[in-house]
């Protein structure tokens, strides 16, 4: 009998009519780094729901789809701006720089287009581009690493900080493509930096963004970001974050899912060395049949950091939400600090939540809390709400919104934070 | 104002509420007492409006209106309050922001413009005083890790912001000490008109020594029993429930 061989996935209809795309690899380093990924994607399989990290999330409609690459575009495109928000603004459109829409201040920090950086600093790409991503267990990282045209990147040299925010808009526009952004975030020792990345995806655009964001933050360094993902219910999403933090460091995300008909979030962030921070905020909405899911990872490697982690939903409709936080404490990172919050609301009862705190401790002396809480409207709350002249809707947008706003209430960009407050009350009032 | 009318309730299929008549006027406070069991705070529950009661018979009348095809939010729109005897505690939802809201659906629910800013401000401070609440309190999430005096005096303090026809006080002076017994009590007399009118809910003789009743109802297996003066509430504290029950077997 011979031996059973399975089909690569690379015959498989969702690679069928997608082209390689390797136009601003410049060195050698990234050509290799290209075919790395080719070669990973030959030995994956687009997991399944037997496979734990996958369990509640079912790709099978997104892995049949033939896919299309993104082409140029000129065409106008219409992005909400955010009222106070001043900076470098860097706009792509399906993953494609769109020059002509982007405005970026040049001083001692680097903001430019990966492509653009590939060539302009190929050095610092080389030595970061790939290196905190796993791609041989995850497949959507490798298709990532070996289709993806352009990005943002950020160097920020030591002790500098860029004199205007950072912001970057990948819109997507035009149906069933698979649009890779590659951002790539560099820190030296005692840099600071804030970024502000905005997803949205047209409505009724079917494409799937697949998006991985590699953040270095040095010794010291302190690095903020903001991410809104504007979907809508035909908008897809896998996004992958992988965060390295070193000693004396900070790392803080905040993640706004406003919707998507699937939106699964990978957060990745390793501390490298000890008296470092990593805190973790997320909010998402999703109605109709939408599907949220948020995995986390936070690797405490070394003594002496401390994580924070909030992660809060409210789930309308037929939707679901799935989180799952894992916290790994290796034997030798003794005074560990880790929390970790996820809070779930269920507007109706046809919304379904899987919410799975995961903690992993090997060392002894540490301090680590979860709790993962999910429940309906508290109605003994909306009684007494109403029973001052409320009305029922009203007492549940208050009540949501007071949910919902305790994440972003430390949020330290006030323009944002106003904004991301703008659509809290717009979508419950 | 409010008249209620051979009222019969039930939770859960269970008969609280056999036969109740009341008839309280503009100017008048009553006072209801009762011993556990005996159906005080169904009473509060059903007046406001909460949906685990079943009303099954009877009628309830307010301002001309019937009370019970009326929601709670409209309830409360018409000027009917009810004080909790366990207000809840509401995290991320600011007292001040809360009563905004509500003074506004009110004035809604009414025709009305919504209040002025500095309107606003300016009755919070004023009503604030008339119950001695700190002023942190006022813009701390709602009820969220107050003590049992200051959620007691927060709901005066809501009481006096809505300015209502009726209020009910569901065993507000369970849980206090007397001191804040007497704020809370002159806080509801302070807010007495000849135009609205008070039912006192309670299981003590003692808050009725600093809201004084004009009429002491003794409400015992669902129904009221007996009926009298201010003196009355002495009486049974002097001779007990069941000296009033006997009383009105033997009548019966």
């Amino acid at each position: 009998m011979g031996e059973l061989v399975k089909e690569s996935i690379v015959n498989s209809n969702f690679f069928s009519v997608l082209k390689e795309e390797h136009l601003f690899d410049v060195s050698k380093t990234q050509k290799e780094y290209r075919n790395k990924n080719w070669e990973a994607i030959q030995n994956l399989e687009f997991p399944t729901t037997r496979n734990e990290y996958w369990k509640y999330t079912r790709l099978g409609r997104l892995v049949k789809t033939a896919y299309l690459n993104p082409e140029k575009s000129t065409k106008t495109l219409s992005i909400p701006t955010i009222e106070g928000f001043d900076g470098n603004r860097l706009v792509f459109e399906n993953g494609i720089f769109r020059n002509d829409l982007s405005n970026i201040i040049n001083d001692e920090v680097k903001v430019l287009p990966l492509s653009q950086a590939k060539m302009e600093c190929s050095a610092i790409v080389d030595q970061y581009l790939g290196k905190q991503t796993d791609i041989k267990n995850h497949i959507f990282s490798a298709i990532n690493g070996y289709f993806h045209q352009d990005g943002l990147f950020v160097y920020v040299p030591k002790n500098k900080k860029p004199e205007k925010a950072i912001e970057l808009i990948n819109f997507g526009s035009n149906n069933s493509q698979l649009i890779n952004l590659r951002n790539l975030i560099v820190l030296e020792n005692g840099a600071e930096a804030e970024v502000f990345i905005r997803e949205i995806n047209q409505t009724e655009s079917s494409n799937l963004f697949n998006t991985v964001n590699e953040i270095f933050v040095a010794d010291n360094a302190h690095f903020k970001s903001f991410q809104h993902q504007a979907f809508q219910a035909e908008g897809n999403q896998i996004q992958t974050t992988n965060a390295e933090v070193g000693a004396n460091a900070t790392f803080k995300n905040w993640l706004f899912t406003q919707n998507g008909q699937l939106v699964r979030n990978n957060l990745n962030s390793e501390f490298k060395g000890e008296n470092a921070a990593t805190e973790i905020f997320g909010i998402y909405l999703p109605k109709d049949n939408s599907l949220v899911d948020n995995h986390t990872y936070i690797d405490h490697a070394v003594p002496n950091c401390y994580s924070n982690e909030l992660y809060r939903g409210i789930i309308a409709d037929k939707a679901t939400a799935v989180f799952n936080g894992k916290v790994m404490v290796r034997q030798y990172a003794q005074k560990t600090n880790a929390f970790q919050a996820n809070n779930n609301i269920l507007l109706t009862d046809n919304g379904t939540v899987n919410s799975k705190p995961e903690l992993e401790i090997y060392a002894d002396d540490v301090k680590c809390s979860h709790g993962s809480t999910t429940g309906q409207m508290d109605e003994e709350a909306l009684f007494y709400l109403r029973s001052r002249g409320v009305s029922r809707e009203n007492a549940v947008n208050l009540m949501v919104q007071a949910f919902a706003h305790s994440v972003i209430d430390n949020l330290p960009n006030e323009p944002i934070k106003n904004y991301f407050n703008q659509i809290l009350d717009n979508r419950f009032s | 104002m409010l008249k209620i009318e051979n009222l019969h309730a039930e939770i859960e299929g269970k008969k609280i509420l056999k036969g109740l008549s009341l008839e309280v006027k503009p100017g008048e406070i009553h006072a209801i007492m009762g011993p556990n069991g005996s159906g005080k705070s169904t009473l509060a529950s059903v007046l406001a409006g909460r949906e685990d009661y079943e009303v099954t018979g009877g009628s309830i009348t307010f301002e001309n209106k019937n009370l019970l095809d009326l929601a709670p939010e409209e309830r409360a729109a018409e000027g009917l309050f009810l004080a909790f005897q366990y207000p809840v505690e509401i995290p991320g939802v600011s007292n001040i922001n809360f009563l905004k809201t509500a003074i506004n659906s009110i004035r809604a629910y009414k025709g009305e413009d919504k209040i002025a800013a500095k309107d606003f401000l300016k009755m919070v401070k004023e009503k604030q005083a008339l119950v001695e609440l700190k002023s942190d309190l006022a813009k701390r999430s709602v009820n969220e890790g107050f003590s049992g005096g200051e959620k007691k005096r927060n709901e005066i303090f809501q009481m006096a912001m809505l300015n209502p026809k009726l209020s009910i006080l569901d065993e507000t002076d369970s849980g206090l000490d007397i001191d804040a017994l007497r704020v809370v009590a002159s806080g509801v007399n302070k807010l007495k008109t000849k135009d609205n009118a008070t039912v006192v809910i309670t299981h003590y003789q003692r808050l009725l020594d600093y809201v004084v009743p004009d009429y002491v109802h003794v409400l015992s297996g669902g129904r009221i029993i007996k009926t009298g003066g201010k003196e009355l509430a002495l009486e049974l504290e002097e001779k007990g429930y069941d000296w009033v029950k006997d009383h009105a077997e033997i009548a019966s």
